[in-house]
């Protein structure tokens, strides 16, 4: 039973953890007061759809990273596998791929301030290149 | 025999998805497989093809896809499909060209997989959804499930809504087994659309696919309905005639969060084709997230409107003609009357992020005197049973 409690209290902990972090939305932009909405930001990252008038390319991290996970429970508001299994029916379906994926937050941020209208998510207070900018910040 | 074909798809992946990681850049190669084990609790009939005893032929497959990159906007796709189950070939499922001039905008050719249902394009891909075997009194009743031509596909956003437009036109042929008679299908000309609106984790669908004129052939019958137009019974030779129109129409409904998900689907299929009644049916489904495990329980039905075929043959004439009435009759009673209630309960846990092993429990409750979906082997049977599947889905 003890064991139960203690799984239960580590399962809790970690929950409250995810809540308390944040992370930015980050763009290569040349607007600098560009900003978007969160709904905006999940089609972007689901659907590639928006409506403003900027071409974007969403990038991602992969599964694992903290970022992450607080990025699919604040803002894309689905469990991992389900994203997972979305990607899946569009892929075999035709329809899209996903993002593209970096393993850590360095080429993560490399590729942003190398790529004109890319977009992708770091943890809150990251250090930014100076072409790259906050377009959503969630707390 | 079919352990070992399933064996063998396990090892001919596990090579596969090694060479698809070397890939090259304009060549892209994924792919997805199921293995699946089921059983049904009865003697008396089988359902989707499992019996009393344990199989694992019934939905295992492999397929892999190849993605060629000619330029930014056109791309080549190939999708080959590796089936255990008896009733279905293994071939080429999907073939086409895409043309791409934008992110919001496709135009597909070739041979593609109908779009309809929620998972009916993606279907064989068990990794995409959270059933074993997603709601049959649906999914195996919708009518073409592939055809051959050309779809576009176009998204709009307004705002936070995203809606997905697609329509398609194209023709339809297959060779279909249906209680161990072969019927050949021809549809020369069938189009239709779905228009998808998405707000949030809040997905609204509808959908439709419209055959003008159904061509059917069934060799086995033929001679058989020749004796009828002989015999001076042309009507009812005439409504065994499948050769006329058919559609189906959905509306869905989901809402998906990050703990739990609602979702539900109603079809309507009808026809002008006597023998082929009138379908209408549906689900609903709710599923909770235990962390990587996911808990669900659906409720699907379906109401198959009765068969009218008129008997105007006289009984207690002469033996022959009652010998030509009860002909009819069973050969009536060979089209499907699908009237079929299911509770399922399924959990499904996402092992690795490409690794979903799948239990599922349905009880199916048929009515009596309808085929429900079954292949009944001994007229005594109630049309209850109780069907367990347990899967592994995979994607590379």
């Amino acid at each position: 039973m003890r064991k139960y409690t203690l799984f239960f209290l580590i399962l809790l902990s970690s929950r409250i953890a995810t809540a308390q972090e944040g992370v930015w939305v980050v763009a290569n932009v040349t607007d600098q007061g560009f900003s978007l909405t969160k709904g905006e930001v999940r089609n972007l990252f689901m659907s590639s759809g928006t409506s403003k008038k900027y071409v974007f390319d969403p990038v991602a991290l992969s599964p694992g990273n903290r970022a992450r996970a607080i990025f699919n429970a604040k803002i894309i508001a689905l469990p991992e596998s389900r994203i997972q299994s979305y990607w899946a029916q569009m892929r075999f379906s035709g329809r899209m791929t996903p993002p593209k994926e970096f393993d850590n937050l360095d080429a993560l941020l490399n590729y942003i301030s190398s790529t004109d209208g890319a977009i992708g998510y770091v943890p809150a207070d990251t250090e930014l290149p100076n072409n790259v900018a906050i377009v959503y910040r969630s707390f | 025999m079919h352990k070992l074909i399933v064996l063998l798809i396990v090892v001919a992946a596990t090579v596969l998805s090694s060479v698809a990681e070397a890939r090259a850049e304009a060549l892209e190669f994924s792919g997805f497989a199921r293995a699946v084990a089921g059983k049904i609790d009865t003697e008396k009939a089988t359902y989707e093809g499992y019996d009393d005893s344990i199989s694992f032929s019934e939905k295992s497959l492999i397929a892999f896809q190849a993605d060629y990159t000619f330029s930014s906007s056109f791309s080549a796709s190939a999708q080959l499909l590796l089936h255990t189950d008896e009733d279905r070939e293994s071939g080429i499922e999907w073939l086409y060209l895409t043309y791409a001039p934008s992110e919001s905008f496709q135009i597909n050719a070739g041979r593609l997989r109908t779009p309809f249902l929620k998972y009916s394009d993606v279907i064989d891909v068990g990794f995409a959804y959270p059933w074993i075997n997603a709601p049959q009194q649906l999914y195996s009743s919708y009518l073409f499930s592939q055809y051959e031509g050309g779809n576009a596909r176009l998204r709009r956003s307004f705002g936070d809504v995203v809606v997905d437009f697609e329509a398609y036109y194209g023709k339809y042929e297959d060779a279909l087994a249906s209680s161990g008679v072969n019927v050949d299908v021809a549809v020369d000309n069938m189009f239709g659309g779905v228009i998808e609106v998405n707000y949030g984790g809040l997905q609204l669908r509808t959908a439709t696919i419209n055959a003008p004129k159904v061509q059917t052939t069934i060799d086995e019958i033929a001679p058989f309905l020749q004796g009828l137009r002989a015999a001076g019974f042309d009507s009812i030779a005439e409504q065994f005639d499948i050769n006329d129109r058919a559609g189906s129409f959905l509306l869905g409904a989901s809402y998906d969060t990050l703990s739990w998900y609602v979702s539900g689907e109603w079809m309507k299929v009808s026809s002008d084709i006597d023998v082929l009644a009138n379908l209408e049916s549906f689900y609903v489904s709710y599923g909770y997230y235990l962390d990587e495990v996911l808990l669900h329980l659906t409720y699907a039905s379906s109401r198959q409107s009765l068969n009218t075929i008129d008997n105007v043959i006289p009984v207690g004439v002469s033996p022959e003609l009652d010998q030509l009435y009860f002909a009819v009759e069973q050969l009536n009673s060979f089209f499907p009357t699908d009237d079929l209630d299911t509770w399922t309960l399924g959990a499904r846990w996402d092992v690795k992020t490409n690794i979903a092993l799948k239990a599922e429990l349905s009880l199916l409750d048929g009515k009596e005197g309808r085929t429900s979906f079954y292949e009944v082997k001994d007229n005594n049977f109630d049309r209850n049973a109780t069907l367990y599947q347990v899967a592994v889905e995979w994607i590379f």
